[in-house]
């Protein structure tokens, strides 16, 4: 078990490079994750789009209903 | 290609890969780890301290390959306005610079017993320095702008200027008479490493490859959720 942590005389050396390879991915990790999982929560929270149909009576008479004319970004 | 473009489409390829990507991580980290440190044997000049190879190489190949994903992806941005296109290689960046910072980090670490020194500007560790910067260069590019679209635009043409740098990091070690050791897998007349350090490496590698797929899925899904509601908050705004 010593000869396995004193990596033969190296350990000063291997064990830092295991240690800061496994911080930095598991930070990235991390911080990816909780990226993600904040996004698709704030996606729930907003209302639901109406359906189709309801679009539809919702826009003004004589337009083609269409709602990605809703928001410019939209067409993107 | 096109069929991928549709982010609902690509949403539910994504929540399929990724647990597979994640169980494939867990096997290849848990073998290769496994071999890399309990049954690979010391190396004969170097002893336990060549053990680093084995996140130092497969974090200097991710380094390399997220690097061309994301100057691939960048070009098919620019050349075919692809939307999902510029989200992969927004998102890859992050996962490249990591990379190339544990490359960078635990190579100087393996350099300061082997060689002597933390640090030496020789041809390889100075052009993958080039590349870490290249990585914040493209981060800080494309959130530089007020409009996110110029920002990626920007990056994207970044990214392809300097894939430049790809090949010179790969052949740095043959054209220049420089310090860091030649390639000894990827070479012409095939690896030259022994078995018993050949797998335990490429195990690390599928390990750190599996990684990258899962991070990524996990930023685009971000970033597609981030637009997604930008988008119904400003039609919720315009309604």
């Amino acid at each position: 078990m010593t000869t396995f942590l004193s990596m033969g005389g190296y350990a000063a050396f291997v064990w830092p490079a295991f240690g800061i390879a496994t911080l930095t991915l598991a930070l990235l990790w991390i911080v990816s994750a909780r990226a993600q999982k904040a996004a698709e929560a704030a996606l729930d929270t907003l209302p639901p789009l109406p359906g189709r149909a309801a679009r539809a009576r919702m826009a003004p008479k004589g337009k083609a209903p269409d709602a990605k004319a809703a928001s410019p970004g939209a067409a993107r | 290609m096109h069929r991928f473009a549709n982010p609902g489409r690509f949403l539910r390829i994504a929540a399929v890969v990724q647990p597979i990507a994640m169980g494939v991580l867990a096997v290849s980290l848990v073998a290769g780890l496994y071999l890399a440190l309990f049954v690979s044997p010391a190396d004969y000049q170097q002893g336990d301290s060549a053990r680093i190879m084995y996140v130092h190489v497969p974090a200097a190949w991710m380094a390399l390959f997220v690097y061309t994903a994301m100057a691939v992806a960048s070009a098919v941005a620019l050349i075919w306005r692809h939307p999902l296109a510029e989200v992969i290689a927004k998102a890859s960046a992050p996962i490249g610079a990591c990379f190339t910072f544990v490359a960078l980090v635990t190579g100087s670490l393996w350099g300061k017993p082997m060689w002597g020194t933390y640090w030496v500007w020789d041809a390889r560790l100075t052009s993958v320095l080039v590349l870490f910067f290249l990585y914040l260069g493209y981060i800080a590019l494309a959130g530089a702008f007020d409009d996110e679209q110029r920002g990626l635009r920007a990056a994207s043409i970044l990214a392809l200027v300097g894939f430049v740098n790809v090949p010179i990091i790969k052949f740095s070690v043959e054209w220049w008479n420089t310090l860091h050791q030649p390639a000894s897998v990827l070479r012409v007349g095939g690896p030259t490493i022994h078995p018993s350090m050949l797998w335990p490496l490429l195990l690390m590698a599928l390990a750190f490859k599996a990684y990258y797929v899962v991070v990524l899925l996990m930023r685009v899904r971000t970033e597609l959720a981030g637009r997604r509601l930008r988008t119904l908050r400003m039609a919720g705004a315009g309604a």
